[in-house]
């Protein structure tokens, strides 16, 4: 017994040496700034580190639907509303946890807008433990800036600098029709979602609750990713979590598809011209909720224009080629 | 929803690597922890239900496989051991004339048996990994013919393992003929040798002489079991994790479109996949000695510094020895043992001499064995090419050997100094990587395409760091797998004179000792190939 209480003392003290080690690994590869050649991964997304604290009205969270389907630039247009895309490519729903986390670090929104199509994709046990590792020690997710490490950078306190002029959204100009045979057929039945997914579903929606932030389900037009089975699932989810639910899969008044013209790959994925729509009604419905209020404030006007400027300027350019080739 | 995924069966396919989060922090701690506390008797039933709850979350419904491998190995074995016991019986109540008449009868009818097992059993796996590829080529050879018909090729799902326990099998029913072991009683001893869980997905392919009884008479973890297996699991996870699986989008980008590339870039990717390979399997069987080393079980060694070695034939009696040794005893053996073989090997060796004589014979039993090995791999024309070229350099080795010493001698030159051995290692890892370049390649017509590149445009020309990025790689990759490299090439050296440096460093103190074993693993987590820009590879050698 002595011998073996001996051997787990040691056991605990060594690990509690690992921890340290492990923990001043992650204190210098944390990146210093949130620039492309820090961060490495999705700098669209991490464009909201350098965003002023307290300005984000509304964050749209999701897969590649959200970053091809939302322009916050749009709904500021329209309603000076400010807006943030938190999404990547084929972002899981711990992502989708990591990035609300980050946001919420900065960030008082009053509106979380989950888009519906990573909710089905399920992902395994081991990304989720990966994940949670990486948020208690960081170093498991940036051991690979050893590459790009700085002497100087281990002294220095991170500074994010980087904004994101189109707020997470990514402008696709390119279209290829989709094929809608059999696109949103009627069905009673329901899709099913991991226990995995529903975990983190009922931790980003009880957060939201506890900060008294409105949840909103959407489900932005996909005729690969999406289905009346699915549609069936998320009007249950919704109604079980009290919260509004948007599927512009299916029509509503002043809203269509044109499934020739808005997409820019057969029907996966929106384009400028389907974003232009989906944005449009989200906007409208984000009016109707009589939650936010007109930013009036001067330094937040001024940068949210420049940036709306600088996209509009961008696309008309893009636009008058576009019709003099027509 | 199905009802095997009700109850998380194949829910754990990432097990299938011993580095994988699942297993190390959830499956490895919970079996450790339910093995030290349960009294020692039950120890044993701890380690099986550990490897079927294991097998079941790889595998799913699946496990069907194994139980039928299980249950077929124990009835076979049963049955044998039967018609011993009679022929024993029989045989003692005969007289003397009359013995070997009645024992051929007993031998015929064991060896029926033995025959009929191994139908059942290689029959099972030539179907379930085969069928597809002989289909394919029956179709091909129909379309020759323009035969108005084909024959469906069928997709067959195959447990994983299903390669590595069906020859644990085969030897057990075998070993059991041949009367070298004892047909076991206890079905659920057989089922621990068939299914021990760090073996059973890339082996290494163990008799039941070896594992069987260490297995069923399991001991109590020792602190320096756990340790040393611990320190192993470490040194396995830093050549996979930091070599095998950095090299591996580079490999891939250079076989997936080899056309995009001069020769010198394709033998650059040829070296790289035979080091990742070596990496990858080593690595894991690394894992696999240590988790067992933990519970107290020594495990045959699958490697012993292949690439230390002289000679292609040295080469592989240290490259997946138990596969070797598996060919050696259950194809060489009976082939050159026959009756017709040692007939041909003495007439033989009166014409040709004592050196050629017995090669004719050794010849055709090492063709069963490389058509057997490269077929082993992979359903493809290229695995079958990998095991005829092995066949020919191993037999050209053995046929030149004695021109070769007369050489030797002629010029006086001293086959045994510096120079010579380092070239003699150098040439065999050269002959191994052109093997690696077909069997890694995408076809048989692929690989020759490779090798043909590389021989007539052999150039680096275009290797910058454009070319680089395109291949997922960088300047700092290369430096981080040559200094790995360098510390496994260390390592192995001290192993090969002998020394264990693990023993040295229990004999240090315990700040020198810390000190290693924190760098060791600040090293693996910051210089691993994983997390985010990296996908995670599967065990190389559990696809085969």
């Amino acid at each position: 017994m002595k011998v073996f209480l001996k051997h787990s003392l040691k056991a605990v003290v060594f690990m509690a040496g690992l921890l340290v080690f492990l923990i001043a690994a992650s204190a210098i590869l944390l990146p210093r700034n949130n620039r492309e050649e820090d961060w490495k991964h999705d700098v669209q997304a991490h464009g909201i580190l350098a965003e002023p604290e307290n300005t984000i009205d509304v964050l749209f969270i999701g897969d590649s639907e959200v970053y091809s389907s939302i322009n916050p630039l749009r709904i500021w247009q329209s309603y000076g509303y400010t807006s943030y895309c938190l999404s990547a490519s084929k972002q899981r729903l711990w992502y989708s946890l990591e990035f609300f986390n980050m946001a919420m670090r900065t960030q008082q929104p009053k509106i979380v807008v989950l888009e519906t199509n990573s909710l089905f994709k399920a992902f395994p046990a081991e990304d989720s433990m990966m994940h949670s590792m990486d948020q208690v020690l960081p170093v498991f997710k940036f051991h690979d800036r050893w590459k790009c490490l700085k002497f100087e950078d281990i002294f220095r306190s991170p500074q994010y600098t980087h904004i994101e002029n189109r707020k997470g959204y990514r402008l696709y100009k390119e279209s290829d029709p989709a094929d809608i045979e059999g696109y949103m057929e009627e069905s009673e039945n329901v899709e099913y979602i991991s226990f995995l997914n529903k975990i983190y579903i009922n931790i980003i929606a009880s957060t939201c609750k506890q900060q008294d932030i409105k949840l909103v389900f959407l489900s932005t037009p996909s005729t690969m990713n999406w289905n009346m089975r699915k549609h069936n699932r998320m009007e249950k989810l919704s109604e079980e979590l009290g919260t509004d639910y948007l599927d512009l899969n299916l029509a509503h008044d002043g809203f269509s598809i044109d499934w020739e013209k808005d997409t820019r790959d057969k029907g996966d994925h929106m384009n400028y011209f389907g974003a232009e729509k989906v944005t449009a009604y989200v906007g409208s419905y984000l009016n109707s909720t009589g939650i936010l209020v007109h930013h009036e404030e001067k330094a937040i006007c001024k940068a949210w224009n420049k940036a709306l400027k600088t996209f509009t300027d961008d696309v008309d350019k893009w636009l008058s080629t576009l019709a003099a080739s027509e | 929803m199905d009802i095997a995924s009700l109850f998380l069966g194949g829910s754990g396919s990432v097990m299938t690597s011993f580095f994988s989060l699942t297993f190390l922090i959830a499956f490895l701690p919970v079996s450790l922890l339910a093995y030290a506390v349960v009294p020692h008797k039950a120890k044993k039933f701890v380690l099986l239900i550990a490897s079927l709850v294991f097998f079941w979350l790889v595998s799913s419904v699946l496990i069907v496989y194994l139980f039928l491998t299980i249950l077929s190995v124990f009835l076979f074995g049963k049955w044998l051991d039967k018609i011993q016991r009679t022929m024993k019986e029989v045989l003692s109540k005969t007289e003397k004339e009359k013995r070997k008449e009645i024992k051929q009868g007993f031998v015929h009818r064991q060896r029926m048996v033995l025959l009929l097992a191994v139908i059942l059993h290689v029959g099972l796996l030539l179907t379930l990994k085969y069928s597809g590829f002989f289909a394919d080529n029956i179709n091909s050879l129909l379309s020759l013919v323009n035969a108005p018909f084909e024959i469906p090729v069928p997709k067959l799902m195959m447990p994983i393992g299903i390669s590595f326990f069906t020859l644990q099998a085969v030897s057990y029913i075998t070993d059991v003929y041949h009367g070298l072991i004892k047909a076991d009683g206890n079905i659920l001893r057989i089922s621990l040798f068939i299914s021990f869980f760090p073996q059973i997905v890339e082996g290494p392919i163990c008799r039941y002489s070896q594992t069987a009884d260490q297995l069923w008479n399991v001991k109590q973890i020792e602190y320096k079991n756990l340790t040393f297996g611990l320190q192993r699991i470490l040194y396995g996870m830093m050549k996979k994790i930091v070599i095998a699986d950095r090299l591996d989008p580079m490999v891939k980008a250079i076989f997936d479109e080899p056309n995009n590339y001069h020769g010198g870039i394709i033998f650059l990717g040829a070296v790289c996949y035979t080091i990742q390979l070596y990496m990858d399997f080593s690595g894991s069987m690394d894992a696999v000695m240590g988790i067992a080393e933990i519970f107290g079980v020594k495990m045959p060694e699958n490697f012993e510094r292949p690439f230390f070695s002289k000679s292609v034939s040295e080469f592989w009696k240290r490259w997946h020895i138990t596969l070797g040794t598996w060919f050696k005893d259950y194809i060489f053996y009976p082939v050159t043992s026959t009756k017709k073989m040692k007939n041909l090997t003495s007439s033989a060796r009166k014409k040709l001499g004592n050196h050629y004589g017995p090669l004719i014979a050794g010849g055709v039993a090492l063709f069963c064995v490389w058509f057997c090995n490269g077929l082993w791999h992979g359903a493809g024309w290229n695995y079958i090419f990998f095991g005829m070229y092995h066949f020919v350099l191993i037999l050209g080795g053995n046929m030149i050997t004695p021109l070769a010493n007369r050489f030797f001698k002629a010029v006086k030159l001293d086959p045994e100094c510096f120079v010579y051995r380092l070239f003699r290692i150098i040439r065999t890892a050269l002959l191994v990587v052109i093997g690696e370049l077909f069997f890694r390649s995408t076809g048989l017509m692929s690989g020759f395409g490779l090798f043909g590149r590389i021989v007539s445009d052999f150039s680096f020309s275009g290797l910058n760091s454009e070319l680089l990025k395109k291949l997922s790689i960088d300047p700092q990759d290369f430096i981080i797998i040559g200094i790995t490299l360098v510390a496994v090439f260390i390592v192995s050296l001290m192993n090969e004179k002998g020394i264990s440096l693990r023993d040295k460093i229990a004999k240090r103190g315990i700040v020198t000792r810390w000190c290693i074993f924190y760098a060791l693993i600040l090293f693996i987590i910051i210089f691993g190939a994983y997390g985010f820009g990296y996908i995670p590879v599967d065990p190389m050698y559990a696809n085969f």
